[in-house]
């Protein structure tokens, strides 16, 4: 399964075990590519991919809080979303 | 807060019969002065830079009463000190004594610190009901302290801004300390320390150890005489008789206690009257440590041939870099005080980096069955840290001084010194008053200018 399941009881556990070069989408739009996870639940660091508001922070690393993230795919996976 | 009046603080310090209060060790209002005047503008010891030797890597240390988050970049690899405490509710914003992190998240309200401490993440930061993308991250990153410095590998920080640099700040025992920071072979910074560190509290007021535990010659005779008598090694034959001396320094040389009444740091001091260093001796139990050390003290016997070996150090003594640390080259003892009554002692014990893993095991064990509250020879010396306070604090105990008179008005200054620094029997407690000299002079300094550069003629010398 290329997507995974922030939903739920069990989402913060998934949160927290995402591993680097998952694709991330962010509840302002814009999409990132994680470079870090705290192992907290809460806080993972993002490349920013993407944003079309906001095209200067393409190429910026952030810090995006769990609620922030609207979705996560698995790399190489954005076609099958 | 108002600062005590100077006439009051030197009320407290009778310098013809050399005796101290102990209102000086049991008062609240001196205790808070302290925190602000000393813990505030001194260079402060924060630990070793093998604590943290990987990227992301830190420990909480200690400045005065309070903490200390000290971490190694994971960008530029630099180490840097911050006071654990989140800029928005001062909520702790690491809660683990020591560890590996990608960021540091305060519990409160998820305010998050990269380990260059500054703000990356708070919850809300970007919601249109929040803060709405309106927080300036730039503005609200952790509070760095004002200068640090990594000095053959120890870490020191200071919170003033205007301290004079840490070399200058250690005076003649510049030379000392880098000495005792090198490895058995004499190489510059050639130490690891021990993970973890013992820690453990004691309720007594932080000078009773730091200012008079370096060094105390006299203490020993008595509270150390059964441990002595048991010889639990490195030196092996100890009986209390001074075989201690078979692993310092053996060329030619006079010890003296040294007090710098001017930078308040002292202890033993050996004027060495020849160049190298003395041949190795046995002393190890451990079967082929003693092999290893004394083909690395070859390697050092060579490097030192044609100089003069610095005047403090494992071979000499410790010392007390001041306020609160005691240093020799296998022990750095901390006192971080918590409160007038209740003092947090942290030691490190060095061993050389490259040392294979029996060396390594045998040192560390060691080191246990010495200090600490399990340590043979530390817990003899608890018996009288802990006991002093609760004995000093009576209505009626408070009105009698302590002694600090041994070789009182024998010391003497040298030429090539400031007047400051003075020469004493190796047996007395001249490093002892020179702390008080320095405590006196920071307690009523407004601020750097009056307590530094140290001139040729500055004299802070009390008595």
């Amino acid at each position: 399964m290329s997507e995974y399941d922030l939903t739920g009881v069990h989402g913060a556990e998934v949160f927290r075990d995402l591993p680097e070069g998952v694709h991330v989408h962010m509840a302002d739009g814009s999409v990132g590519e994680i470079t870090g996870n705290a192992g907290d639940g809460a806080w993972i660091m993002v490349k920013i991919i993407t944003d079309e508001d906001d095209p200067d922070r393409v190429g910026a690393e952030e810090a995006v809080f769990f609620a922030d993230v609207e979705s996560a795919v698995g790399p190489g996976e954005e076609g099958a979303r | 807060m108002t600062a005590l009046r100077s006439d009051s603080l030197r009320s407290l310090i009778d310098t013809e019969t050399g005796t101290i209060s102990r209102e000086l060790y049991i008062r609240d209002d001196v205790f808070q002065q302290e925190q602000e005047r000393i813990f505030r503008r001194c260079w402060l010891f924060l630990g070793h830079e093998t604590l943290v030797p990987n990227p992301g890597d830190f420990v909480l240390t200690r400045m005065g009463t309070e903490e200390i988050l000290l971490v190694r970049d994971r960008k530029d690899n630099r180490i840097r000190a911050f006071l654990n405490s989140c800029r928005h509710r001062g909520e702790k914003v690491c809660r683990y004594d020591q560890g590996n992190a990608l960021v540091f998240t305060c519990p409160f309200h998820a305010w998050t610190y990269d380990s260059a401490g500054k703000l990356v993440g708070a919850a809300g930061q970007k919601h249109p009901r929040s803060y709405a993308g309106a927080l300036d991250k730039d503005q609200w990153g952790l509070v760095e302290v004002a200068q640090f410095t990594n000095y053959y590998g120890t870490l020191w920080a200071t919170w003033d801004k205007n301290a004079p640099s840490f070399e200058d700040y250690l005076g003649p025992f510049a030379d000392s300390v880098r000495y005792m920071c090198e490895s058995s072979d004499g190489e510059d910074n050639g130490l690891e320390v021990f993970k973890p560190f013992q820690r453990w509290r004691l309720p007594t007021n932080w000078k009773v150890p730091a200012f008079t535990s370096s060094r105390d010659p006299e203490h020993a005779a008595l509270t150390h005489r059964s441990v002595n008598a048991a010889a639990i090694g490195p030196m092996r034959g100890l009986g209390g008789k001074g075989d201690r001396q078979q692993k310092r320094n053996r060329v030619a040389n006079t010890p003296y206690v040294v007090g710098d009444h001017s930078l308040g740091h002292g202890g033993g001091w050996t004027d060495y009257h020849e160049k190298g260093i003395g041949p190795y001796a046995d002393t190890w139990y451990e079967p082929g440590v003693d092999d290893y050390y004394r083909e690395q003290h070859a390697k050092k016997m060579a490097k030192y041939a044609d100089r003069i070996a610095p005047p403090c150090g494992h071979d000499a003594g410790h010392i007390c870099v001041f306020p609160n640390f005691i240093m020799d080259s296998w022990r750095w003892r901390i006192w971080h005080p918590h409160s007038a009554g209740v003092v947090e002692r942290w030691s490190l014990f060095g061993v050389d980096r490259h040392a294979p893993k029996y060396v390594k095991d045998a040192v560390r064990h060691y080191a246990m069955r010495y200090n600490g509250p399990t340590g043979c020879t530390e817990s003899d010396d608890m018996e009288n840290w802990n006991y002093v306070f609760p004995a000093s604090q009576g209505a009626t105990a408070r009105q009698w001084n302590y002694n600090f008179a041994n070789g009182l008005g024998r010391g003497e200054t040298r030429e090539q010194y400031h007047p400051g620094l003075v020469f004493n029997g190796n047996r007395t407690e001249e490093a002892h008053r020179a702390r008080f000299s320095r405590w006196l002079a920071f307690m009523e300094a407004d601020d750097w200018d009056d307590l530094y550069p140290v001139r040729s003629d500055a004299n802070h010398r009390l008595w």
